[in-house]
């Protein structure tokens, strides 16, 4: 286990040398989201009106106004939750992503998050690129670099996309058939162990799936290979090849995602803020929770550019400014 | 607007009952003093079959005629034919409102059904019978049976029948069924309908219905594997071990009009006293899933607090002993009332504050009241029993528990029906109102659907339960904060001692409250039960303006031209508030005008006309006007709408919730962005 918990911290390390990068996506991800932000905010804006209610969601979550608000809206609006406060929004997310439920919201969602996609495909390969020579960043070199694997990304990120395809689909098959081989369970504690077995086998597989990605971008940016699909190939081969270093960095860093979320959760704001002080202060209370969520995405990428390049020692490394 | 005068003969025929001096001086041979008019007496001796899950039952029925007049039939409800295949009209209603009871996932040892055998007098002849669709002509519906007697029943006549039959049990449909060696086991043998006027009330089965049956005395014989722990209606008064790995349990209870018994090797049986005074004591049987046990306390905190308000509120709770019933995991049988025993409904992680179970239980427990011993007709007038009880569950929550915190479960295994395993109380979140926040929205995006006064059994099966349970809970929530509690308190109880043990129409309601109110509430009634109209009033608009603005004057000197002065340095003025009534309900309500120096000015509004303008001179400016401050009228399907400030003060409020939107949003992408 020596092996990922070095490449762990060679991660960190890495990120640690190009800082400044998480600031760039960081910053991304904001301004990506403004937009939707603000038509959500104009359209609380118009349900509050000039009506009393304004004052009452400064103290709390008003739940009548709430439901009145959700059942006059429509798309992206209507997905404002009160489960949305604190660690909620990050618990929201995680289900959906374990249920695949993330591809049956609403479409302006999905049009939103499938672009993000893109984006985020241009973006990692300039993060990458930076991770792997630790040089400093610049925009030039980190967007020249985004864009030269760009497309081969997303073309690595299509057929990733039959994958999860086939993981979500094996996965309510079986969570129905357990469900039916257990229909005659009375003890709950019984059924939720079956289905949390499960349920860690779907996120295995999940996981899997993802780390088949990052190593097949890993490949395309150390060797620059040019087919997708060899490259995706090449991520099944060193997952399979290196199980124990690859999934070791993944649990490395999803234990460090763990010990994030409980500080967060010590921290996280919760329904109180009268005043734009405190509400600007929640709001960057999140924002630190969101960078600390983009840095171990960002470590894990370098750890596994570490493990790849101690596993692969040969791998043709590229120049980059 | 349906007129209420067809109803009025019910009200007759219930006096007829309540003067029956079988009702209050009769006296069994065991001595026990009949509560009832015991008309429709049961004994049953059924043997489970655990292997095939069948159900071999004899029964014997005593059905006394109380009406004025004869019956030359005996009409039964032969509910487990509703699963017996898909013609049925209760399949084909669940298949249409949109709220699947099994949906398509039906085995073939799933289904259920009910198949008589045999009908005969006591040691006579086999009678002819027939199945009968009075409601939809269904001819593929086997919910009804009709048995045709030798000799009419006249009044105060008394007929005694014999029945043989067998029963599938079902994988739970309407929370009656098996799961593993779990058994709910409700409504579940041939059962009499209940002969009103001059003909039989017994309706088909639906899928949005429940039932309606007379009083009497049941004893009941159940055999089944020694190993299972039974609960029932009314008491165990003999358990006799028959040596072949069977137990024979006899429970007997009178003054119930159903039924109902479980059994599972699984159930660990806990006992309380409830005892309060001015209260009969209550013996509390829990039976428990023995992975809820830490959860023992709460569901008999529940049941105490049902049996303690309710008893004070509208009447004692008469029988001396419940049985609260702890279902087994996805049994699918939670959640349900019947006679001396209900079922509550909890899961393995439940945090405290979150309102369940103890608002399940509670209201469980409350239909002991208004369904039990008022056993109004479900058919025609759920509201009467659901209505009745979502209002006092609300009020005995409120009460006892205090706000509910918002309560979300997470990991829902995907394409299964599990519902949430591990809940995350947010416990900022809170529901104050007497009323759930849900329930007002289930209103209000149902006020239209259906009018109260139709039958339910007619209604729409996917709306009609917003109808009896929140409309209903929400126009007796508006009368409480218009008449006050110590006026509808009086009026309920009158209600429920002049109908208890027997069956209430709707109007014996609102005249109770001619009565009791101290007013004529048909204008209220008129909207909220016979029509479906929508309440929603708003403040249009709130201005103030200086006395002395500009303009042509008249002076000293005859008309003089006053230039705009500072309006801010003004020392009256002229504060507007137009109210407008945006729906058709119409309804009396107060307008509250805050100024900005802090005095306040209510004034009333018939709220009659489509709208109204109310002046006010003062010293001071206004910040806002609310109509209907103090949220008497629960019915509006707008409170946004109700108040309105001069300056509006939204911008703060609204960047606050969609930055935390936005902080979602932005955590979603992020997890979109996983994907690549």
């Amino acid at each position: 286990m020596t092996g990922p918990i070095r490449s762990a911290i060679n991660g960190a390390a890495r990120l640690s040398r190009v800082r400044r990068l998480l600031v760039w996506l960081w910053i991304a991800n904001l301004l990506f989201a403004l937009p939707l932000a603000f038509q959500v905010s104009a359209s609380i804006e118009r349900s509050i009106g000039a009506s009393q209610v304004g004052r009452t969601l400064l103290e709390r979550l008003d739940l009548i106004w709430h439901t009145e608000y959700q059942d006059a809206s429509e798309g992206v609006s209507a997905t404002l939750e009160p489960s949305q406060v604190g660690v909620g929004a990050f618990l929201d997310n995680l289900e959906l992503w374990f249920s695949g439920e993330i591809f049956e919201l609403d479409p302006g969602l999905i049009a939103a998050g499938a672009l993000y996609a893109l984006l985020w495909a241009l973006l990692i390969g300039g993060a990458l690129g930076y991770l792997q020579s630790g040089a400093r960043p610049t925009l030039r070199g980190f967007f020249g670099s985004g864009g030269e694997f760009f497309f081969r990304f997303v073309r690595v990120t299509v057929l990733m996309a039959g994958l999860y395809y086939l993981v979500y689909r094996f996965s309510e098959w079986l969570f129905e058939s357990l469900e039916y081989r257990t229909r005659d369970v009375t003890v709950e504690k019984s059924v939720l162990s079956v289905y949390l077995l499960a349920a860690a086998l779907v996120v295995l597989l999940l996981v899997l799936v993802r780390m088949i990605s990052d190593y097949a971008k890993v490949a395309i940016v150390m060797e620059d290979r040019r087919s997708a699909l060899l490259a995706s190939l090449r991520g099944v081969r060193f997952v399979l090849s290196h199980p124990i270093g690859t999934l070791g960095v993944v649990l490395i860093v999803g234990v460090a995602g763990l010990v994030v979320l409980y500080l967060y959760s010590l921290v996280a704001p919760g329904v109180g803020q009268s005043t734009w002080t405190t509400v600007v202060l929640a709001f960057l209370v999140s924002q630190l929770f969101l960078i600390a969520r983009l840095a171990l995405r960002l470590t894990l990428l370098g750890a596994e550019l570490d493990l790849y390049e101690r596993a692969s020692p040969l791998a043709a490394n590229a120049d980059y400014d | 607007m349906l007129r209420r005068s067809g109803f009025r003969a019910g009200l007759l025929l219930a006096a007829i009952a309540l003067i029956d001096p079988a009702l209050s001086s009769a006296r069994e041979p065991g001595g026990d003093v009949a509560l009832s008019l015991r008309n429709a007496n049961y004994e049953i001796d059924v043997r489970l079959d655990p292997e095939a899950r069948l159900l071999h039952g004899r029964q014997t029925v005593v059905w006394r005629n109380v009406r004025e007049a004869a019956t030359d039939e005996l009409w039964f409800h032969l509910y487990w034919n509703a699963w017996r295949n898909r013609d049925s009209t209760w399949m084909r209603e669940d298949r249409y409102r949109g709220r699947s009871d099994r949906g398509d996932d039906v085995d073939r040892d799933d289904w259920g059904y009910l198949d008589v055998h045999s009908v005969r007098l006591a040691g006579g002849a086999e009678l002819e019978r027939r199945f009968a669709a009075p409601d939809d002509g269904n001819a593929a519906d086997r919910t009804v049976m009709v048995a045709s007697l030798p000799a009419a029943v006249e009044p105060g006549g008394e007929v005694r029948v014999e029945l043989e039959w067998t029963a599938k049990v079902p994988r739970t449909f309407a929370r009656t069924g098996f799961r593993g060696d779990y058994y709910f086991i409700a409504h579940w043998f041939p059962k009499l309908g209940v002969f009103e006027g001059d003909r039989w009330n017994c309706h088909q089965y639906h899928a949005a219905t429940e039932y309606f049956s007379d009083y009497g005395t049941y004893d009941v014989r159940l055999t089944l594997p020694e190993d299972f722990v039974v609960g029932a209606t009314g008491r165990e008064v003999e358990r006799r071990d028959n040596g072949d790995g069977t137990a024979t349990h006899r429970y007997r209870q009178a003054d119930v009009h159903a039924f109902t018994w479980t059994a599972s090797p699984e159930y660990v049986e806990l006992t309380r006293r409830f005892e309060v005074d001015g209260l009969p004591p209550v013996d509390m049987r829990l039976l428990m899933q023995p992975e809820h046990l830490s959860q023992a306390d709460r569901h008999f905190n529940a049941t105490s607090a049902a049996l303690e308000l309710y008893g004070k509120w509208y009447g004692a709770y008469p029988y001396g002993h419940v049985t609260v019933v702890d279902p087994a995991y996805g049994s699918g049988s939670g959640g349900m009332e019947y006679p001396t025993l209900f079922t509550c409904g909890t899961r393995l992680y439940n945090p405290f504050g979150g309102g369940r179970p103890e608002g399940v239980t509670v209201h469980e427990a409350g239909h002991q009241f208004w369904y039990g011993i008022v056993g109004n007709d479900e058919f025609n007038s759920a509201w009467l029993d659901e209505g009745l009880n979502t209002f006092s569950t609300g009020r005995v929550m409120h009460e006892t528990f205090g706000a509910n915190a918002w309560v979300k479960r997470y990991f829902r295994p995907p394409g299964t029906d599990s519902g949430g395993f591990l809940p995350v109380l947010f416990a900022e979140i809170r529901d104050p109102g007497v009323i759930s926040s849900s329930r007002l929205s289930r209103y209000r995006n149902h006020a239209t659907t259906d009018v109260p006064a139709h039958p339910t059994w007619r209604a729409h099966p996917g709306s009609i339960g917003n109808i009896s349970y929140s409309k209903t809970a929400i126009w007796l929530a508006t009368l409480e904060n218009y008449l006050g509690w110590e006026t509808l308190q009086p009026i309920m109880a009158s209600f429920f001692e002049r109908w208890k043990f027997g069956h209430p129409r709707p109007e014996d309601l609102f005249d109770v409250f001619d009565e009791l109110a101290g007013q004529d509430l048909d204008w209220f009634f008129d909207q909220v039960f016979y029509d479906d109209v929508r309440f929603d009033y708003e403040i249009q608009s709130v201005k103030s303006v200086a006395v002395e603005a500009e303009g042509w004057f008249e002076g000293d000197a005859g008309l003089e031209f006053r230039p705009a002065g500072d309006e801010e340095s003004s020392d009256e003025y002229r504060n507007e508030v137009v109210v407008r009534r945006l729906g058709e309900g119409r309804f009396p309500v107060e307008v509250l005008m805050v100024f900005e120096d802090g005095s306040e000015v209510r004034r009333r509004w018939d709220g009659q006309y489509r709208w109204t303008l109310l002046t006010e001179r003062g010293p001071s400016k206004l910040e806002y006007a609310i109509v209907d401050p103090d949220r008497v009228l629960l019915l509006d399907t707008n409170f946004t709408n109700n108040s309105r400030r001069r300056e509006s003060e939204n911008r703060l409020p609204s960047v606050k919730w969609a930055s935390k939107w936005m902080v979602w949003l932005q955590d979603l992408l992020a997890t979109f962005a996983s994907f690549v």
